[in-house]
């Protein structure tokens, strides 16, 4: 092996520069999957209530795997052509423009259904828990009511979700410069509510927190030892407070965790604008996004398991899905439990709020790539010119975000106001999202074969037993995602119980994307315009 | 009131600029006017790479050089013609070397300028080349300016060539419209070759929009963008080029120059083209002028540009596109 040869000598000349840093990348990355919503509600109450058997600690395994792949070869893929606008790009520009819409369809349709969720349940899971659970420990009649009328005033989670969607909105209009402030903010207090929570529990005996909890239960079981009688109780409804492993419940554990741990590369959307995009920075950013990640997850799970008590944790999670539970508006989110082990109403508050910031931190990096999407369409000439403009003072594309907002509210408005309706729909998004993931994949694989300039010019060219990096991670992501669809299909818990109108659903954003594709392509022609060659890559020969 | 505009000839033009060394940047800019297709090509200045990466020939016969932080080693022929490719592509210039002649060019800054100039100047020969061999047979013309960073060498290089238009401080004809010209920059803090005072680039293009026909059918090719358009911005940097920070994050400014903003001011021409700040990519207005500055990303390999059609007295369309 030769010696390290030197660098390049570079001359004077005028640099560029990128606005996004590594920093806000790497907080872009983790505020696309925010931990504390993770924590909250995937990782624990939906695999003990729902998957008695499943190995938590197996699932988390899983899916950190799943996510690193997915980091190496959309990291490796967006290194090769640093653009924004994500998805839509990538496969547009390595395969054909129609196929890059089909992609984008598919994904934005998902993120507009979670853009509505998100927003929504700021107010049904952050909001109104919250108050329930801190009126509960404080005695606060008037703060357990007040959560009530949030947990079932439609209008009130329309108002405050539109609230979040055009606060993410006018700082989008801003300009990166408050975006990410806001953003590398938020994403800190939540980190600095899991830091407290470590600390305090780490602090915190299992006695004590028993004694805690029977203080506080008994006023509302009537029990002095309310910490065995959940595990009773939970006994009664027929859950196992100690079930045996179950490979079969694994799989959906791990899909329930992944539905919020695979998403550390979504800085893919605005590789245009990250400083260092055309190294494998951003490789090593999007890893350990999902490294802080799942570690913090785990780490904390393994405190709530050793602090609160194997047995009760499991009883507690299983018996909030049955009318058995006995503190109704107030599930056993990580943040009722440690409110109730603090015993403090001003500690309450601070971890519900810490806790509650992370849904307007899940709505930026959702906008944004939204916003993204549509500007590379219009970029390309599939929508009016109008939607790439930006604006002269704070370069914001302002047409697109208003677009966003134009589409998402409404959403939103469906989701308050028939929340079981729209939920059929919710829980399909992850599925959507996954068609795009595929194609994204298999754009990958292709990458060195379609345009072997741009992959040798690219952040590594490195093969294993012949074959590109970059494809081989693309291959692997295929298989994994089909795996992973097949989980989401087969567990009927995880949200999909009709899988006619999942590929009804499917249909129909698939017709939309070609209405749209040809239409626009013709409408182009008319002007004289070539849509394929606008999107398309000129001959470098 | 409801009269149908009548049909107008359309003018397709294709520009781009700040290819900066990358030969398939280069060659996508002359392969464009076949691909979306456009009459006629406008670059708009640095033409040259910033960048020489030396490729040490190893005793054992193979090559090793360092591309974007990765080690690379080349040990057949083609593997070393993959590596010089990925080089360029990047807008680097590749020069293969023993280690002797590495080590010279680490301790020798004189001997490093003149391999830069050597490299750059054959690189651009090649490229002069290429787009006689692609245009030679056509009608279209790829009107060229050098920009702030390329070299005084370079002109000479450019005037050879019988396809390409070298067309700086000119005005040329192009169908109904008069092309106006100029790849100075005003004053940076990196001092490159081709620099002026504000007050020194107003009497220049005073000069070129005195000869002007018809002003309002006019196009301009200036390097640099109009002061406080929004094609202008850039992060501040002292001078020791280190970025200015303003709580806690870099400090934008508008750095485009203020007599090209005057200069478009008065003259109120039908499209002004611009180049310099690869980040401030973006269309804007300045009075009746449509204004572009399509950006650059060289480095990836994708030629950022902006097609657009003319008639003689509007921009009918303009799309910004990266290929």
């Amino acid at each position: 092996m030769p010696a390290s040869s030197p660098g390049a000598y570079a001359r004077r000349a005028t640099g560029l520069v990128r606005e996004v840093s590594p920093f806000s990348t790497f907080v872009f990355n983790m505020a696309a999957q925010p931990t504390a919503i993770l924590i909250a509600t995937a990782a624990f109450i939906l695999p003990l209530a729902y998957f008695p058997g499943g190995s938590i600690w197996v699932g988390f395994a899983m899916a950190f795997a799943l996510a690193i792949v997915l980091c190496l070869c959309y990291g490796l893929f967006t290194s090769a052509i640093p653009r924004s606008g994500g998805d839509y790009v990538l496969v547009s520009r390595v395969t054909h423009p129609v196929l890059g819409v089909i992609s984008s369809f598919f994904w934005v349709a998902g993120v507009i259904l979670v853009l509505a969720f998100v927003a929504q349940s700021f107010v049904t899971i952050a909001l109104a828990p919250s108050l329930t659970a801190v009126g509960l420990i404080g005695g606060h009649e008037s703060l357990i009511t007040a959560g009530e009328d949030l947990a079932t005033g439609k209008w009130w989670q329309f108002g405050i979700g539109t609230g979040v969607i055009l606060f993410s909105a006018a700082l989008l209009a801003g300009g990166w410069r408050w975006t990410t402030r806001i953003m590398n903010g938020l994403w800190g207090v939540m980190i600095l509510g899991l830091g407290t929570i470590f600390v305090f529990l780490l602090f915190k005996s299992h006695h004590g927190f028993v004694n805690s909890f029977n203080q506080f239960a008994g006023s509302i079981t009537g029990e002095p030892d309310s910490y065995n009688g959940i595990i009773s109780a939970a006994q009664k409804e027929g859950i196992d407070p100690s079930p045996a492993f179950s490979l079969d419940q694994t799989w959906p554990a791990m899909a329930a965790i992944a539905g919020l741990s695979i998403y550390g590369w979504l800085s893919i959307y605005i590789s245009g604008e990250v400083r260092r995009a055309k190294d494998v920075t951003q490789v090593k950013i999007m890893s350990l996004a999902t490294l802080v990640h799942i570690a913090i997850a785990v780490i904390l799970g393994v405190v709530f398991f050793w602090k609160f008590g194997h047995d009760f944790f499991v009883a507690v999670n299983g018996l909030s899905a049955t009318e058995a539970y006995p503190f109704a508006g107030a599930p056993p989110y990580y943040t009722f439990l440690t409110s109730i082990a603090g015993g403090s109403t001003l500690f309450a508050w601070w971890i519900l709020i810490t806790f509650a910031v992370a849904y307007p931190l899940l709505v930026i990096p959702n906008i944004t790539i939204a916003v993204r999407s549509f500007f590379a369409w219009a970029l390309d000439g599939l929508l009016p010119a109008r939607f790439a403009q930006v604006s002269p003072r704070t370069h914001a594309p302002n047409y697109a975000i208003a677009l966003v907002v134009v589409l998402s509210v409404p959403v939103l408005y469906w989701a308050t106001s028939n929340t079981e309706g729209f939920n059929k729909f919710l829980y399909e998004a992850v599925l959507l999202q996954l068609v795009t993931m595929v194609l994204l994949s298999l754009a990958a694989v292709l990458l060195p074969y379609r345009k072997p300039d741009v992959w040798r010019a690219s952040a590594t060219t490195q093969r294993v037993l012949g074959v590109p990096v970059v494809s081989l991670a693309g291959g692997l992501s295929v298989i994994l995602m089909a795996a992973l669809f097949f989980v989401y299909m087969h567990y009927p818990a995880l949200g999909i119980e009709d899988k006619g109108h999942f590929f009804r659903d499917c249909a129909v954003v698939l017709v939309a994307a070609l209405v749209t594709f040809f239409v626009a392509r013709a409408a182009r022609r008319r002007q004289g315009v070539d849509v394929d060659k606008l999107a398309a890559e000129i001959p470098p020969e | 009131m409801f009269k149908r505009r009548q049909k107008q000839p359309i003018t397709r033009l294709f520009y781009a600029g700040d290819v900066h060394g990358s030969r398939v940047c280069w060659k996508k800019f002359v392969n464009a006017a076949a691909h979306y297709p456009a009459d006629a090509l406008v670059m708009g200045g640095d033409l040259t790479g910033k960048a020489l990466v030396p490729i040490v020939r190893e005793g054992d016969g193979s090559y090793a050089a360092r591309v974007i932080g990765e080690q690379r080693v080349a040990r057949t022929a083609e593997e070393l013609d993959e590596m010089q490719r990925s080089i360029s592509t990047n807008g680097m210039y590749p020069l293969i070397v023993d280690p002797d002649e590495a080590r010279a060019l680490a301790e020798d800054s004189s001997r490093r300028e003149k391999a830069f100039e050597e490299a750059l100047l054959e690189e651009l020969r090649l490229w002069i080349g290429f787009a006689d061999e692609r245009l030679g047979a056509t009608d279209t013309r790829a009107y060229v300016i050098p920009g702030n960073d390329d070299p005084w060498s370079i002109d000479e290089v450019l005037a050879s060539g019988r396809s390409v238009v070298p067309c700086d401080e000119r005005v040329e004809r192009l169908g109904p419209h008069e092309l106006v010209s100029f790849g100075y920059s005003n004053r940076t803090p990196w001092a490159t070759p081709r620099e002026l005072d504000e007050e020194e680039i107003y009497v220049r293009l005073k000069r070129l929009v005195d000869q002007l026909e018809a002003p309002e059918r006019a196009i301009f090719n200036i390097h640099v963008p109009p002061y406080e358009s929004s094609l202008d911005t850039a992060y501040e940097v002292d001078e020791e080029l280190r970025y200015v920070m303003k709580g806690g994050r870099p400090h934008e400014i508008p750095t485009g120059s203020r007599a090209v903003r005057q200069i478009i001011e008065e003259t109120e021409p039908l499209l002004s083209l611009h180049g310099h700040i690869h980040e401030s990519k973006g269309v804007t207005k300045i009075g009746r002028t449509v204004a572009i500055n399509p950006g650059s990303d060289y480095g990836s390999g994708h030629l950022d540009g902006c097609l657009v059609h003319l008639e003689p007295d509007r921009v009918v369309n303009h799309y910004l596109v990266s290929g």
